[in-house]
This record gives structure tokens, C-alpha cells and sequence, in this order.
């Protein structure tokens, strides 16, 4: 069934899921959502698991709907409208036929997902529907009068119950918060010299303009090595994975990196600071934060006893009435206790004072 | 054989049998990578590099230590290399000018004269340790130790589908227009990977290529 018309020309919108793996040995690379945090949590909110979600990256995204659904926002502050009323992100969303929803610019990070019940259904490449901004081997940049499918079963969805997360509208700041990543040492971290050892934990790095879902440049103090090192041989990377050519800068792999390359691998950013860290732009600042592999699983543990073992509905008593306004009823809920949840026909709506 | 375990991130091992390149060890993992695909340990991935064993893993439902106790156990078992069969694939290169913008260059850090780098770089088949680097590019080894040259010092922003390129012992080819740092020597025009077919990559680790000059 046919859910939505893209309606501009966003400047980088993809459809991503959690990746695409298994075909490594034919070379290619993962793929996936960016922040695999706020991606996963859209699509936990709706009850989907690895559903193809949209990747809007830098804003300025609008589409029109056609036909009821439910969906989520998550990711940075995009300032979502629909039909010009600011709308909740972090929570489901009713959407009805004839919905228009539009992003405007970022506020606090690089990448907001697009979520809808159920998934978008794209035509699935080696098992998954993610994209590559380069190779042509999933699906690609989304344009306008793109259309987006879906499975009419799943996503004509009601229910009484708000689906959100109650402190999670602080994501937003806990994106914007995090500038001390935690990195772990890589195989050719013993081969830096002394001096680099020293720096890569003591300055800043700044995110440059040469960026994107292959790799990232950072621009800071030179990275050297000792002087009895030599090139390494081909080996293994991944996402996270920090190289150093003979430029002496810092590459940061993401999520379309290759899982081969020939640079030194010096360090690797956690899977956990890699969710903030594809949420930087350009010129921000980063330091990282030594921590060891041991502390690095207990993390990601943590984050998902934090974040995907909770209840997400929402127990809030609400009034409930209906509304008359140039002749169209509206059935509105708002919280008893204060103002602070008002849901117009299933659209949780954001208050700006 | 012997390994080493490295972390290249919080998700990913690698098991580096190998400081060289070699085709035993290559073929050794190529079983090994056999075996492993039959496990029951939820892997996100297992494959091939020149020296090393790489397993992609969600820490969430593997323990980093099982993984490492199945390598073990399964790197004891007697190997048959002989099950891996030479097969040879023919590649057709245009070498030089606007299809090998490096030639030139490599042929003066070399002191060898353009027309020599062909002649070597064609002459023998190479065996493919690896596809990697981007959808269908074969890393193929051995090449010849008068090619030697050092990868560019910053990476190219964009090399054209099909470039035909050496780097340090190193030669391979770019099957789509990607960023890269080996230097370039000519061009083909052979389609190296389909993403619809269920086996993408037309060259398959383990084969051996001979490049054929236009």
C-alpha cells in the first residue's frame, strides 16, 4: 500500500534499517542507521523490530500521507510540523490521509529517523533494505514524488495508548551533551608515538567538512607514530574505527565504510559513542575518553536495560473532549495534572511558549 | 597455526594468523570461515582478510569468550587445502593514459619504463586473497616486487568504476566509482558485481585472475 509522497528534494534522506550483514566476504559494507540508538527506539515505540525506517540527515524534509498510519519521530530536533502544528517527537504519532509532515532545519544533531508501524516496505537487496550513499546496493536517496510503501496490516494501527518514552524528550540534550567520547585502544595503538599517546586524550578534535555515512575527517593535532613503524597489510575495520594516513589526521569510519582497509586502526569509538557521535556537524568538538573493552560491553548493556526493558505507555489521566473549530470536530486529551500532554486526534502536540 | 586476537572495535574480532601475505594462511582461514558459518552463536559476520579471521558480533547475544574458545577449537582440526581449486578468470585492462592516470607517475618512482609495468603486471595469474574494500574488489596478492610503490599519502576523493590499481605488494580493482588511495594503472570494463544475483561478487576469494592487455 502506498503511505507517503515525498514532496521536496530533502538535501539527504535514505531508507536504513539495522544494517546489512552476511556479505562482507563479497565485499560489501553494512550500511544501517547512523545512531543506531534513536533509530532502534522509533521503531520500539511502535512494537517494530529492524523495520526500514527514513534517515532524514540535515533536515528540510516534507512528505504528504496518504493514507492512516502511525508513526514516531526520533533523532535530532528537526522541528517535525504537521499540517504547520509543531508535533512531540519521541512518542507515536496518528497520522490520517492527507497529513502533510515537513522537518525544518536541525537544532541539536545531524540525523532524525522517520519511523513508521510495521516498516517501510522496500525491495529488500541481500537481506536488508539499507542504503549506501555510493554503491548502488540497496536503495537510494530519496527525491520528490518518491513514493514509500508499507504493509496496509501493520500500519493501520489504533490505540488508546500513548506510546513514549517519559524522560526521553531529553535525548535531545543528551546528544547535544555529549562531546567526551569513549573510545577503545585499536590493533596499531602501541605502534603511535609517545607523544600522540598523550594528545589524542588531551585535545580537541573538530569535526571538518569532509563528511559523511562513509567516513568522518577530524581536524586536530597531528597524529605520528614511532619511527620503527612501517604500513600495515589490509585488514579488518568497521564503523567506529578510527585510521590515521600518512596525512596524520583522524578518520573515522561509519556506517557505509568499507570492512577492509589499509590504514592504521589507533582506536575505535564504543558502539554507544558512535550514536552520538554521527549526530555531530561541522565544527563540533570533540576529546575521547580511554576505557577498555570490559567497560565498553558493560555499557552497552546498560543502555539497553536503560532504554528497551521499559513499559512505554504511558499511565496519564486525561480529560477527553471534543473540540469544534471552523466546523471540523477534534477530539482532544489533555493531562489533568497539568498542561503538559495535549494530544489533538492522536498527535501529541509540542507547546512552544 | 598460530593467532593473535585483536579488537578492532567493541563488535568486531579479528583472529591474525599472519604478519605476511600468504596464500597457506589465506586458505587455512577460507576453511576455518567454512566451519564457523555453520555455528550456532547468533555471528553478524565471519570473513576473510589477507592474514586474519574478522567476526562481527552483537555483545548482547555473544560472548566475546565463546567466540574465542570455537576459533580454538575448530583452528586444531585438521585442514585439506587441496579442496580449494585453481580456477582462472580473465580480465581484460586497458593500462595507461586516461584509463591508468598513475602509470606515468609510477613508471618515474619505479625507474621502469610503462611499457615494463604492463608486461609484469599481466604476466602471471594472481590468486584472490580477499574481496573487500568495496562491493566486489578483489585483493590480489603477489605482485610482482619490481611493481612495489606506496599508496598515495591522501586518498583519492573519486576513482572510476573499473580502475585497475597496485599498492605496495598489492593490486586489485575498483568495481564502482569510490574514494581510494592505491594508485592507478589502467581500467576494465567487466561488470564485477550484480547485487541481484545471490552470489554478487564475480570474483570469489580463493580463485586466481589474469589481467589481458587491450
Amino acid at each position: 500500500m502506498k503511505i507517503l509522497k515525498v514532496l521536496n528534494n530533502p538535501i539527504f534522506s535514505t531508507i536504513q534499517d539495522s544494517g546489512r550483514y552476511g556479505f562482507e566476504n563479497h565485499g560489501v559494507p553494512n550500511s544501517g542507521a547512523g545512531d543506531m540508538l534513536s533509530y532502534r527506539l522509533g521503531n520500539y515505540i511502535l512494537g517494530n523490530s529492524n523495520a526500514a525506517s527514513i534517515e532524514i540527515i540535515h533536515g528540510n524534509f516534507e512528505v504528504e500521507f496518504l493514507s492512516e498510519c502511525l508513526i514516531s519521530i526520533t533523532g535530532s530536533d528537526m522541528s517535525p510540523r504537521i499540517n504547520s502544528v509543531p508535533v512531540k517527537m519521541w512518542e507515536s504519532i496518528q497520522i490520517c490521509k492527507g497529513d502533510n509532515l515537513k522537518f525544518s532545519t536541525p537544532k541539536n544533531g545531524l540525523r532524525a529517523y522517520l519511523s513508521i508501524k510495521g516498516g517501510f516496505i522496500d525491495k529488500e537487496i541481500m537481506k536488508s533494505n539499507s542504503t549506501h550513499s555510493d554503491f548502488d546496493v540497496g536503495g537510494k536517496k530519496l527525491a520528490i514524488n518518491d513514493l514509500l510503501y508499507c504493509d496496509s496490516e501493520l500500519s493501520n494501527y489504533q490505540s488508546d495508548k500513548l506510546n513514549s518514552y517519559p524522560d526521553y524528550y531529553k535525548f535531545s540534550q543528551l546528544i547535544a551533551n555529549q562531546k567526551k567520547l569513549d573510545v577503545i585502544k585499536g590493533p596499531e595503538f602501541n605502534s603511535l608515538s609517545s607523544k600522540s599517546k598523550k594528545e589524542l586524550f588531551n585535545s580537541e578534535f573538530k569535526i571538518s567538512n569532509r563528511m559523511g555515512r562513509t567516513g568522518i575527517v577530524l581536524e586536530g593535532v597531528k597524529i605520528e607514530f614511532s619511527k620503527n613503524f612501517t604500513d600495515i597489510i589490509s585488514d579488518g575495520t568497521s564503523k567506529g574505527v578510527m585510521q590515521v594516513p600518512s596525512d596524520g589526521k583522524l578518520y573515522v569510519l561509519m556506517e557505509d565504510s568499507q570492512r577492509i582497509g589499509g590504514y592504521p586502526r589507533i582506536l575505535s569509538l564504543t558502539s554507544q559513542s558512535l550514536n552520538y557521535f554521527s549526530q555531530l556537524m561541522p565544527g563540533d568538538v570533540v576529546t575521547f575518553n580511554l576505557i577498555s573493552l570490559e567497560e565498553s560491553h558493560l555499557k552497552i548493556k546498560e543502555m539497553e536495560d536503560n532504554f528497551f526493558k521499559d513499559n512505554l505507555s504511558k499511565n496519564i489521566n486525561m480529560n477527553e473532549f471534543i473540540l469544534t473549530h471552523a466546523n471540523k470536530k477534534f477530539i482532544v486529551k489533555s493531562d489533568k495534572n497539568n498542561n503538559k500532554n495535549i494530544i489533538i486526534d492522536g498527535k501529541p502536540i509540542k507547546l512552544e511558549f | 597455526m598460530e593467532f593473535r586476537i585483536q579488537d578492532i572495535t567493541d563488535s568486531t574480532l579479528a583472529f591474525n594468523f599472519s604478519n605476511s601475505i600468504d596464500e597457506e594462511v589465506n586458505k587455512h582461514i577460507n576453511i576455518l570461515i567454512n566451519y564457523l558459518n555453520e555455528n550456532d552463536l547468533n555471528l553478524l559476520s565471519v570473513y576473510p582478510t589477507y592474514n586474519s579471521l574478522i567476526v562481527t558480533y552483537n555483545p548482547l547475544l555473544t560472548e566475546r569468550k565463546e567466540i574465542i574458545q570455537l576459533v580454538e577449537k575448530l583452528n586444531k582440526l585438521e585442514k585439506n587445502y587441496n579442496k580449494v581449486k585453481d580456477q582462472v578468470l580473465n580480465i581484460p585492462v586497458n593500462y595507461g593514459g586516461k584509463y591508468g592516470e598513475d602509470l606515468e607517475e609510477v613508471s618515474k618512482i619505479l625507474s621502469i619504463s610503462e611499457e615494463q609495468i604492463i608486461d609484469i603486471h599481466s604476466s602471471k595469474p594472481y590468486y584472490v586473497f580477499m574481496i573487500g574494500f568495496s562491493p566486489g574488489f578483489p585483493y590480489l596478492g603477489g605482485l610482482d616486487k619490481r611493481l612495489e610503490c606506496p599508496r598515495l599519502p591522501t586518498p583519492r576523493v573519486e576513482v572510476p568504476a573499473g580502475s585497475v590499481a597496485i599498492a605496495d605488494r598489492q593490486t586489485g580493482i575498483y568495481p564502482f566509482k569510490s574514494s581510494g588511495g592505491w594508485r592507478i594503472i589502467g581500467n576494465t570494463n567487466l561488470k564485477l558485481f550484480d547485487k541481484k544475483n545471490e552470489n554478487p561478487s564475480l570474483i570469489k576469494p580463493g580463485i586466481r585472475v589474469k589481467f589481458t592487455p587491450l
